[in-house]
């Protein structure tokens, strides 16, 4: 099963062109990647969180950070022991755990990860599937790999609900403790996975699909308020990819 | 006439399927195939659209043709104008998150011009009952839903011959009498199914058992069976719902977002059997997952013998056996399976045989009417007070339903029992339960 991330509402973030949010997305996140001062990362990260909080509400935002979690705590346990050199920050007697380059390192990384994070989640939160595989092809992406990126991008959440329906089997059985391990999920994820595989490609052949350029039943219109959205959203990161 | 001749299948590494089936289809000559799970009906319709030997490592020998063009000789896309099929596990087929975008791919694919190819999508997603679920996320339909889906897809494919591969299955019985309709006017059919429903009756030109890897004539059996009866001494739990409230959001969707299920009240008994019946969509396995503890309450109380009771306790009285039963295995193997709940091997093994498994089976290559009978071992290991059978009957025949019926209330459980079968609902004298839009009554 393909899944949408979806969620009905009625923002300025919904409601803005699929095509101009697109490019916002990629120019937003190449602007944040190539950011280099702290100051500039967190301006750019808490843009991207308050307009979740504005377009989704409290309730998904804070979803969207439980999400990632926990890869927020890895890096931060973790990135700042990857820089050995420079100022000792933390100091275990004579031994240096953490340097103040390594600890900015990890806040610049930490930044850039939710930025990111943030951004993507948004554009599928924001935005119909149908309609960004509308947006690539506006863009003259080859009817093939539009549908590949959109069939790559519903699998993430259909693993999602195959864990949480893994999860489910697992407390309906009473399993826990030790038997809850990680390993049956994961391995039952990973076959689900390469299940999908065949599945999708045979559900697509026999509903004609040959990746030859087909007319899709809507269509993006252009007009002056279009095109003026879509100045905007390459705009504002250009200015942050100056500004860095 | 599409004509199949001494078809021959196996998939690598296994014994073969069949080895010389021959049948033959004419205009307005519906067929039916009737065979027990596991006897490769799906694996005949993924062989005719082309799909077992390109992506399921399946060997095949033999003809199929229309007219005397050598079907085998298409690509699958082009062969599509010709045969197509209904998917039996639902979940597997669906490809795009809306469903609008579900049934215009296929449209698109034929290349009809933007206005007649929205007319067409609207026409059939009015037919099938999903206009209003247009902008809906595929995966927030329920069962029901995305047959009726999966159906529109086949539809918007339009082939000259339709296989629907367990199609009657989930729906309910206001639509399985209009998918008759609809199966009636189309020029060449081949229906698959597990069990032979009584709306089937004085349909078919032609029926099949598939058995033994042969077709050999199906004879309308007559079908007359009486719910088992509970050991008395059992009867001494009970589940009681009072005024139970749930909301849930169909998150992606601008119309009708918002699901609100009621049950004022409810009384299920150990050692009794139940019915609940109802429309696609009303809200018979949200009800389901409410009771077995997958879901909490908004309002309202629910009681184990007199004592409330939260949704952690019920996970461990209730037993629910998903509609698709899929979703409840996880591991490898069906001795994984087993093992993952029995308390010895010799358990697992005897159960096994009980149901009729294989213990060596993987797990995600088993029929989907094996998946239930893996499903039905699990809980019956687990040995709950309460057990809700969802649709436990599509995917198996009647008399596995009964069985399975029967051994679980000889273990003295309190089954709830879905199901759109007239022949089950007819013949039952117990209680029964209708949800009607969200409201149990």
């Amino acid at each position: 099963m393909k899944m949408g991330s979806y969620i009905y509402r009625k923002s300025f973030y919904h409601a803005f062109d699929s095509r101009a949010k697109l490019l916002f997305s990629l120019l937003f996140s190449i602007a944040l990647i190539v950011s280099a001062s702290v100051y500039h990362a967190l301006a750019m990260a808490a843009i991207m969180v308050l307009i979740s909080f504005l377009s989704l509400g409290m309730r998904e935002t804070l979803m969207n950070f439980k999400r990632i979690l926990l890869l927020i705590i890895f890096i931060i346990l973790f990135s700042p022991l990857s820089m050995r050199t420079g100022r000792p920050l933390v100091t275990l007697h004579s031994f240096t755990l953490i340097t103040y380059e390594g600890a900015f390192y990890s806040l610049m990384v930490l930044l850039k990860f939710i930025g990111i994070s943030f951004i993507f989640s948004l554009l599928l939160e924001t935005e119909r599937m149908e309609d960004l595989i509308r947006a690539l092809r506006y863009f003259k992406v080859p009817y093939g790999v539009s549908i590949t990126i959109s069939m790559t991008l519903s699998l993430i959440p259909a693993l999602i609900y195959r864990y949480s329906e893994i999860r489910e089997a697992m407390a309906l059985r009473g399993i826990k403790g030790r038997k809850r391990a990680m390993m049956a999920p994961l391995s039952s994820l990973i076959v689900s996975a390469v299940k999908m595989i065949p599945d999708s490609a045979s559900m697509l052949e026999e509903r004609g699909f040959t990746s030859k350029e087909v007319p899709s039943y809507k269509k993006l219109d252009m007009n002056a308020f279009i095109f003026t959205q879509i100045a905007i959203s390459v705009i504002i990161p250009v200015i942050f990819i100056i500004w860095r | 006439m599409f004509s199949i001749r001494n078809l021959a299948l196996n998939y690598e590494g296994e014994d073969s399927l069949f080895s010389s089936l021959s049948l033959d289809i004419e205009r307005g000559k519906p067929t039916l195939i009737i065979s027990e799970p596991g006897e490769g009906k799906t694996s005949l319709a993924k062989l005719l659209t082309g799909v077992a030997d390109k992506f399921y490592a399946a060997s095949y020998s033999g003809t199929f043709s229309y007219d005397g063009l050598d079907l085998f000789s298409l690509s699958v896309p082009i062969r599509k104008s010709y045969v197509a099929r209904s998917i039996q596990n639902t979940d597997d087929a669906i490809l795009f998150p809306t469903v609008s975008d579900e049934v215009a791919f296929p449209l698109e694919q034929r290349s009809l011009d933007p206005s007649e190819l929205k007319s067409t999508l609207s026409s059939i997603l009015g037919k099938y009952g999903l206009s209003q679920y247009c902008d809906a996320d595929t995966s927030e339909l329920s069962g029901g839903e995305k047959r009726r889906l999966n159906l529109a897809v086949l539809e918007a494919i339009n082939p000259k011959l339709y296989i629907y591969d367990e199609a009657f299955d989930e729906l309910s019985s206001k639509w399985r009498k209009r998918l008759l309709s609809y199966v009636s006017e189309k020029a060449y059919v081949i229906v698959l199914g597990s069990h032979y429903l009584k709306e089937y009756d004085g349909f078919f030109s032609s029926s099949y058992e598939l058995k033994g890897g042969r077709l050999i004539p199906y004879e309308k059996p007559s079908i007359s069976f009486s719910f088992p009866k509970a050991k008395p001494d059992a009867l001494s739990h009970s589940i009681e719902l009072s005024n139970i409230t749930f909301r849930q959001e169909h998150k992606a969707m601008e119309r009708g977002g918002l699901f609100t299920l009621k049950a004022p009240s409810m009384v299920i008994r150990s050692g009794e059997v139940s019915l609940l019946t109802g429309d696609n969509g009303s809200g018979k396995s949200t009800l389901s997952r409410l009771i077995s503890g997958l879901r909490e309450e908004d309002e309202g109380t629910m009681r184990y013998d007199g004592r409330r009771i939260g949704a952690k306790e019920r996970r461990r009285v209730v037993s629910y056996l998903f509609q698709n039963p899929f979703s409840m295995l996880y591991l490898p193997t069906v001795r994984d399976e087993l093992m993952s709940v029995a308390s010895s091997s010799e358990e697992a093994i005897r159960v096994a045989s009980l149901f009729s498994l294989s213990l060596d089976s993987y797990t995600q290559e088993l029929s989907y009417g094996k998946a239930k009978l893996l499903e039905s071992a699990i809980y019956y290991i687990l040995n709950r007070p309460f057990a809700i059978f969802d649709e436990m009957d599509s995917a198996i025949s009647y008399a596995d339903t009964m069985r399975i019926l029967s051994l679980y209330l000889e273990k003295g459980a309190g089954v709830l029992m879905i199901s759109h079968d007239e022949r089950i609902i007819s013949s039952f004298r117990g209680v029964h339960y209708q949800m009607k839009d969200g409201l149990l009554s």
